[in-house]
């Protein structure tokens, strides 16, 4: 496309589709439940009005806040754990393992559970962490319990393993790709230099492999902190996240304007996780070509 | 003297960093090892128990049986839930191809005011978790009085998954080379041309790659779909009811069934995306 | 011989404030090999993408064969362009690249394979037909990308940077088959190059540009002898600079002291001043070693110590300290490399001779 000349008029029509598709089903909307979370509960429904009171019942009644307090310690827990996890892993890939062919599909062999349905993944931690379930059989076959526990399963244990195990392939994405970028020359450079395996990584690899890092994290994070699958599978009464909550507002409870000061909420602090890791990624970005 | 003392000393140094090396090394390809059985486990648990013939989930297996599997194909409502996903899986990924293509193209080759807010606001369901896209999405739809189905279904997976067919192409668009589109265009070929004979056969790979992708994740999508489903269930739906009564191994067997079908569409997007040209 | 480009007064800012190009006038005439000439930056390329219409300019027209095509774009006008790196279409086989132009102007298809084979004929790939173009070597690449632009028949050829690709070594051949292919074919060449070598060995005519400007045009040995400025005379071969100042000036003849020299130079047109700081200008083959005492008295003579001698196998440059400046170089045919027993040791003095009318004198101080 060249920039001398201006586009016709059904080029014009084909590149404001995506303009027009984003304000009408992206911002309009956001636009709404901000709008409705200023509203009041009617039951069933609501009333147009413009009053703070969904946002403080938000912050003063425990119900809530202790919520979204738990859900952010587990979105945090799961997104280092992942990390934890997925940096060997990914590690090993690129460093490791010689054979581009092996390498491409260990690659893939990670990324296939992604690929499964989310849903059956967590569902089958179900059947695994419950009573009659693999660990417990597992467990007591060795002798270590007596008989099943049912500590394993619907607890806030349960929905970390599970979402743990969700995440670990999304992270070895981004990390992987980042440790793929470092120039081999800048680890061969330290060896020559008389630095040991250990001190290279810690100085050279790790520093240029976190734009991967924080991406993966700040992913992990914002998406297990909107999850309300896992905690309705595996959660178990103390294990609920915020997500149900909101749920649950434009389900049964039927309180549409809090369930909608609710998602604003939720959003907000998407929208922070995103812009602090952006700003991480910019100052602490070291440039690698 | 003096010489072969030192020699044995850097031998043995050197015998020393090997070791160390060695065991490092084996450290580490033992933890991403278990990694990577901790990932399959699960999904090899779903497919034995898919044979097994017991109806609650529990060790020991008791035999090979392919019970759940004729049940699952007898299933009217499991088949009609499989058919909608794909009628609303192919549909939003031609929406997102029909949006997102000239989207990645006006955000590498044009400048406008508020385009940083446009790019920010398209890419933002990627990390923003679908529970609010969905519900922000049921509230438009509930003010301009439209009825939930299927079709409010394709519009919510578009507007959610087309920021992956957007980063996809956009990225691919930043290693072409503008010179052959200009070397087009020098050649007599009219803007149309360049485009259909050049460009696009030159992101073919990205626009490939993201239109499987976002297959697959609009087979699966659960949270959007949740909020805007009217009579007519998909997939996941169907399967999260189901689930809510109570375990059945049917669903294993259907899960077994996505594993391979998720395998096939793998291998294949490998397959096509293979770069013929380097 | 008609005009078949006619530049007027075109200028071209860039984004940021970067100017291009500035108030650029230029014509060129039906058949020339015309080449810009100059260092990056200096605006060449942007005139030759203004031609082929991938630029709009600011200011100015652009004239193709007495038409006006300033506001048309690339794919209406008669001219092509040969890419510096190439820019073949990856997932096309070469023949499909060469026949591209054609295809996509409704040619018919068995009129397009009959072109495409002729062209590829007569740059001798017809081997290499159904090859795609990461297959072929440098070289390779560089003549489909010449055959693809000339099959079109257009009635410029523009050709950006085209041998910087290219080995050296294969880069002195290519600039004789250009030579001949352009001699061949009769078609406008206009080429850019900040190599003045093959500026000179290709170009009927040499446009040298600095920041956006022509400093010089004319034939490749009017600039090369008599060069306009101080910046074309460096841009050229290899220049010795001298400076000084001019104590006399009449006769036809100047007088420059140059500290521990005296020279003199011919008087350029528009005279000089007695007072005037002025630079001299003196290439190394216009130099000669004088053994015995001047040949010719009209001759100046140079004296200075001999730093270091560099081997160019037929040629030997003597690098003499003249007590001013960088080293002075000289070049001196050698009989036989291997003895040059006539020839002056490192550390000795020497005398230089040069005719005044091979000191160029050029107004001011040239502050490096």
């Amino acid at each position: 496309m060249s920039a001398a000349h201006r586009p016709g008029p059904l080029r014009a029509a084909i590149l404001s589709l995506p303009l027009v598709w984003t304000l009408a089903f992206l911002l309009v909307p956001y636009l709404i439940i901000f709008t409705i979370s200023f509203y009041t509960r009617k039951y069933p429904t609501f009333l147009p009005d413009f009053q703070f009171g969904n946002y403080l019942i938000i912050f003063e009644d425990p119900q809530y806040y202790q919520v979204l307090w738990r859900t952010a310690k587990i979105a945090l827990v799961v997104a280092l754990l992942a990390t934890l996890l997925s940096y060997p892993l990914a590690y090993v890939l690129v460093f490791k393992i010689r054979s581009a062919r092996l390498r491409a599909a260990l690659y893939l062999a990670v990324i296939v559970p992604l690929w499964v349905s989310y849903l059956l993944r967590a569902y089958i931690w179900k059947t695994i962490l419950g009573s009659e379930g693999i660990l417990n059989s597992f467990l007591v076959t060795l002798g270590l319990l007596d008989g099943p526990s049912p500590l394993f399963l619907y607890n806030q244990f349960a929905m970390v393993v599970t979402l743990t195990y969700i995440f670990v392939p999304f992270m070895v994405m981004p990390i992987y790709t980042a440790l793929e970028k470092i120039p081999r020359s800048l680890l061969e450079a330290s060896g020559d230099l008389g630095v040991g395996p250990l001190r290279s990584f810690l100085a050279i690899t790790l520093p240029l492999s976190m734009p991967g890092v924080i991406a993966g994290v700040t992913f992990t994070f914002c998406l297990t902190f909107g999850d309300f699958v896992a905690p309705l599978l595996v959660g178990g009464p103390d294990g609920q996240m915020i997500a149900n909550v909101i749920a649950s507002q434009f389900g049964a409870t039927l309180n549409w304007p809090l369930g909608s000061a609710l998602s604003i909420v939720m959003l907000l602090v998407v929208l922070a996780v995103l812009s602090l890791s952006a700003r991480l990624d910019r100052t602490g970005r070291v440039e690698l070509a | 003297m003096l010489q072969s003392e030192a020699l044995a000393r850097a031998e043995e140094r050197g015998r020393r960093v090997r070791l160390g090396t060695w065991l490092g090394d084996g450290t580490l390809g033992a933890i991403a090892a278990c990694v990577l059985a901790f990932l399959y486990l699960p999904i090899a648990t779903l497919v034995i128990f898919s044979f097994n013939d017991n109806r609650s989930l529990t060790l020991p297996l008791r035999g090979f049986t392919w019970r759940w599997y004729e049940t699952l194909f007898a299933n009217e409502q499991l088949l009609q839930a499989i058919w909608n996903s794909c009628y609303v899986a192919l549909s939003a990924t031609l929406l997102t191809l029909v949006i997102g293509l000239p989207a990645a193209f006006v955000l590498h080759r044009l400048n406008f005011p508020g385009k940083a807010a446009f790019r920010r606001l398209i890419l933002l369901p990627l990390a923003l978790p679908g529970i609010i896209t969905g519900i922000s999405m049921l509230n438009l739809f509930k003010l301009l009085g439209v009825n939930l189905s299927l079709e409010t279904v394709i519009v919510g997976h578009a507007t959610a998954l087309v920021a992956i067919v957007v980063t996809q192409v956009f990225a691919r668009l930043q290693r072409l080379s503008r010179n052959i589109e200009e070397a087009s265009a020098d050649l007599g070929a009219r803007p149309w041309q360049t485009f259909l004979l050049v460009t696009l056969p030159n992101i073919r790979s990205a626009v490939i790659g993201s239109a499987l992708l976002t297959f697959t994740l609009s087979f699966d999508e659960i949270p959007v779909t949740f909020f805007l489903t009217g009579r007519d269930n998909t997939l996941p739906m169907y399967i999260w009811s189901t689930m809510r009564r109570g375990i059945t191994p049917e669903i294993n067997a259907v899960g077994t069934l996505i594993v391979l079908f998720s395998a096939v569409l793998i291998v294949l997007s490998v397959v096509l995306l293979r770069d013929r040209r380097r | 011989m008609s005009n078949v480009v006619e530049i007027t007064r075109v200028g071209k800012t860039f984004p940021g404030g970067v100017v291009a190009v500035e108030d650029v006038t230029l014509a060129v005439r039906e058949g020339e090999f015309i080449t810009l000439l100059g260092p990056s930056g200096c605006g060449k390329t942007t005139i030759l993408r203004l031609i082929a219409g991938f630029e709009r300019p600011d200011q100015g027209r652009i004239a193709l064969a007495g038409s006006d095509v300033t506001d048309l774009p690339p794919y209406r006008r008669q001219v092509n362009m040969v890419f510096q790196d190439y820019a073949l279409f990856p997932h096309m086989s070469v023949a499909q690249n060469v026949g591209y132009g054609l295809r996509v102007s409704g040619v018919p298809r068995g009129e397009v394979h009959v072109a495409v084979a002729a062209a590829l004929a007569s740059v001798g790939l017809t081997d290499k037909a159904e090859r795609r173009p990461h297959e072929l070597s440098g070289g390779q690449r560089q003549r489909v990308a010449l055959a693809r632009a000339l099959v079109r028949k257009p009635q410029v050829l523009l050709l950006d940077e085209p041998l910087s690709a290219l080995d050296a070594n294969l880069r002195a051949a290519m600039q004789v088959e250009l030579k001949h292919l352009h001699e061949r074919l009769g078609l406008t060449f206009i080429m850019v190059t900040h190599d003045q070598t093959e500026a000179l060995v290709m170009s009927d005519r040499v446009v040298v540009m600095q920041a956006g400007r022509i400093e010089q045009d004319g034939r490749p040995a009017e600039l090369y002898e008599r060069p306009r400025s101080l910046y074309v005379a460096q841009f050229l071969g290899t220049s010795n600079l001298l400076h000084g100042q001019v104590t006399a000036a009449e006769d036809d003849f100047a007088v420059i002291d140059c500290g521990s020299q005296r020279l003199s130079a011919e008087l350029p047109d528009g005279g000089l001043a007695v007072g005037a700081t002025v630079t001299l200008c003196i290439r190394p083959e216009k130099t000669q070693l004088l053994r015995n005492g001047r040949i010719d008295p009209a001759e100046n003579d140079l004296k200075g110590r001999l730093r270091e001698m560099l081997f160019h196998g037929s040629t030997a440059r003597l690098m003499v300290d003249v007590g001013q400046g960088e080293p002075f170089a000289v070049d001196v045919q050698l009989q036989d490399a291997l003895t040059a027993a006539d020839l002056p040791k490192v550390g000795e003095m020497v005398t230089l001779g040069v005719h005044p009318r091979n000191v160029a004198v050029f107004p001011g101080e040239d502050r490096r």
